[in-house]
């Protein structure tokens, strides 16, 4: 942890600085082709996911052309607008209710987006200062948290969330709530262990004789100091998050139709596997194209910012 | 080792008290009320205070907890509690609540054991010929393959599985049935996928670390031939943490087939849990939720303790007082994972 942390493996401290570490830090990532390919993937799915609306109208994707169920990929079909009737080729067809794929694909991408990132970055902050307390106060706290841990992880993950879910009421918010719950055990386990292997270490030691606070050792000393497992956890964790929320919309106990979230565009796609595979085909190679972007970007993290691990 | 065993075994008592205690009480908030479920929407206010006084359900929280641990008595609603291994009947279907839990789940164990019996087969000999060529582009593939498997949504790749194997080409069933041993098939694969590229990771990494270890340079030295080394040498140290993560997969397939039971129709445990949860069925989801739940920690404090007994040197560490945190071998085993 700390023959690494002297050469640019703390991407705070790195960002903050800027220049150098960051640029070192660039250069290791990438030469890890795959990585920099599904940063470039991730990107362009975030940015289609911010720009949803300009390329289709939200209202567009989510109403019913039944003169239109089912057009293959390419075909065109006659849209209805209020009082306009407009022509309108499907790229990747149309589904059982004549919405166009493609547009539900990319207004999906943005639900998934948020999710991921939400559900992560709620995980992060809850089971990271569950795990800080654990691993800085010991004794009772750690007891307590650590056993209460334990019986999460006795919990299967997804009976876990669809218990959450099917207690909570089905909403966006109880799904990100059912979600980020079965990831905080796992960042309890990460900030606990590298905290206890860092505080006692001489400049925690150090930091605490020149009369820093708590809090401020926690924030400004250890934490920079067990940024690299976090940060990689995290990219992974989005991934698992995206694959998650679909699995929990695709059982009918997550975002329900006619919101389009690429789990219940295949849910709703099973009826008709046999007659119209195009609806089943597109939604979950995105799924599957973005949760592998995320593994593999945070497999790319992982060598660059701690290159010890690398062979 | 068998204090060691007989501490963990004791340590299961608080962390399924608390098993128990965070499925009660996440079914206590649902906002669907059993009464209302019995009775339907048309009883007066009378009959349904009285509906709510027989089922026990003006009593309060903790009151209702021990209900569900250790019985209730009424002659209509009562039951022994899960502690004795009754919930009662099912409020929608009247079945009785552990009837239909120990009918499907044998179901369910067929499937796991299916699914983990192909991820050894296929993910351990991959895991050795990735690890026996680092970075090569075969070892590439492999990875590729394996986090591919691991980033598929398992309900998507059973759906395509249906579609060429069950629609395109007629040679299996989409539907599966315990007792038709053809449609087990796509089922199996399909649980089985995640399983697989774990092990296969893990048996990767495993290998890893020990073909770099003084004792296979050693086995090398005198002059043994490659296969040997693997096979013999290796191999045979580097699956110990493989059979424990084995293990601990078996747990994840026996509560996780949920998806994979639902999509093929198959009757086992997951089915049945989903099923209650689209019901509202009260005592069918605490019963099925708990019942899963239980067997998940066994099965885990299970690999822990043998885990202990195949290593001899994780006996003496024991014996020699170092102290375990119960799950710890997870963490370590999913840090190996994590490292590759």
């Amino acid at each position: 942890m700390r023959s690494s942390a002297s050469s640019g493996s703390k991407p705070l401290r790195a960002l903050a600085r800027a220049g150098r570490n960051l640029g070192q830090f660039w250069r290791r990532f990438s030469r890890n082709k795959l990585a920099t390919a599904s940063l470039a993937v991730v990107l362009v799915f975030a940015s289609v996911a911010a720009l949803a609306d300009a390329f289709f109208d939200y209202g567009f994707v989510t109403s019913n052309q039944l003169d239109n169920a089912f057009l293959k990929p390419l075909e065109s079909g006659t849209v209805y607008e209020g009082e306009a009737e407009l022509e309108h080729r499907y790229l990747l067809g149309a589904d059982n209710y004549g919405r166009d794929i493609l547009g539900r694909i990319v207004h999906g991408a943005r639900v998934s987006m948020v999710i991921g990132f939400v559900t992560v970055a709620m995980a992060l902050v809850s089971g990271g200062a569950l795990g800080a307390l654990a691993g800085y106060k010991g004794k009772a706290f750690d007891t307590i948290i650590m056993r209460a841990t334990d019986i999460l992880l006795s919990i299967p993950t997804i009976l876990l969330s669809i218990a959450i879910v099917a207690a909570l009421g089905n909403s966006f918010f109880n799904l990100l709530i059912a979600i980020s719950a079965s990831m905080v055990p796992g960042y309890i386990r990460i900030v606990r262990a590298s905290i206890i292997t860092v505080k006692d270490q001489e400049f925690v030691e150090a930091a605490r004789c020149i009369g820093a606070s708590d809090s401020r050792i926690v924030f400004k000393h250890i934490l920079v100091n067990i940024a690299s497992p976090l940060i990689v956890q995290s990219t992974l964790n989005v991934g698992s998050s995206i694959l998650w929320a679909s699995s929990l919309s695709f059982l009918g106990l997550g975002i329900l139709p006619p919101k389009p979230e690429w789990g219940n565009m295949l849910s709703e796609a099973r009826e008709f596997i046999q007659y119209a595979p195009h609806t089943l085909f597109a939604p979950g190679l995105a799924i599957v194209v973005t949760v592998l972007a995320y593994n593999l970007i945070g497999d790319g993290l992982r060598d660059a910012l701690d290159p010890k691990l690398k062979r | 080792m068998l204090k060691y065993a007989a501490r963990r075994v004791l340590m299961l008592v608080p962390v399924l008290l608390g098993v128990t205690f965070i499925v009660f009480s996440l079914m206590y908030l649902t906002p669907s009320d059993p009464a209302q479920i019995v009775l339907g929407s048309n009883a007066t206010p009378a009959a349904y205070a009285q509906m709510r006084a027989d089922m026990g359900l003006d009593r309060p929280f903790l009151a209702q907890y021990l209900h569900f641990l250790f019985g209730y008595k009424h002659p209509e609603f009562g039951y022994r509690g899960l502690a004795f291994g009754d919930l009662g009947r099912s409020y929608v279907t009247n079945r009785i609540v552990f009837e239909l839990i120990l009918s499907s789940f044998p179901n369910t164990v067929i499937l796991a054991i299916g699914a983990l019996a192909l991820a050894l087969a296929v993910g351990v000999p991959v895991g050795v010929i990735s690890a026996t060529r680092p970075y090569s582009t075969v070892d590439m593939a492999f990875t590729v393959l394996a986090l591919l498997g691991a980033s598929m949504p398992v309900f998507w790749f059973a759906m395509v599985l249906i579609y060429f194997f069950a629609n395109r080409l007629g040679m299996l069933p989409a539907m599966a049935n315990p007792s038709n041993a053809l449609s087990l098939a796509l089922p199996i694969v399909t649980l089985s996928m995640n399983s697989m590229a774990i092990i296969m990771r893990m048996t990767r990494s495993s290998m890893l670390e020990v073909m770099r270890q003084d004792y296979i340079r050693t086995a090398r030295v005198k002059g043994l031939g490659e296969r040997l080394v693997v096979r013999k040498h290796a191999l045979r140290n580097a699956l110990i943490p493989v059979i424990t993560v084995a293990g601990l997969q078996f747990g994840h397939l026996l509560g996780g087939a949920v998806l994979t039971e639902k999509i093929f129709s198959y009757p086992g445990i997951g089915s049945i849990m989903v099923d209650a949860i689209y019901q509202k069925d009260t005592p069918q989801i605490l019963g099925s939720v708990c019942f899963v739940a239980i067997i998940f920690t066994l099965v885990n404090l299970f690999v822990d303790i043998m885990y202990g007994l195949i290593d001899p040197r994780i006996k003496t560490a024991v014996q020699s007082g170092r102290k375990k945190a119960p799950g710890k071998e997870l963490a370590d085993a999913l840090k190996r994972l994590f490292r590759k």
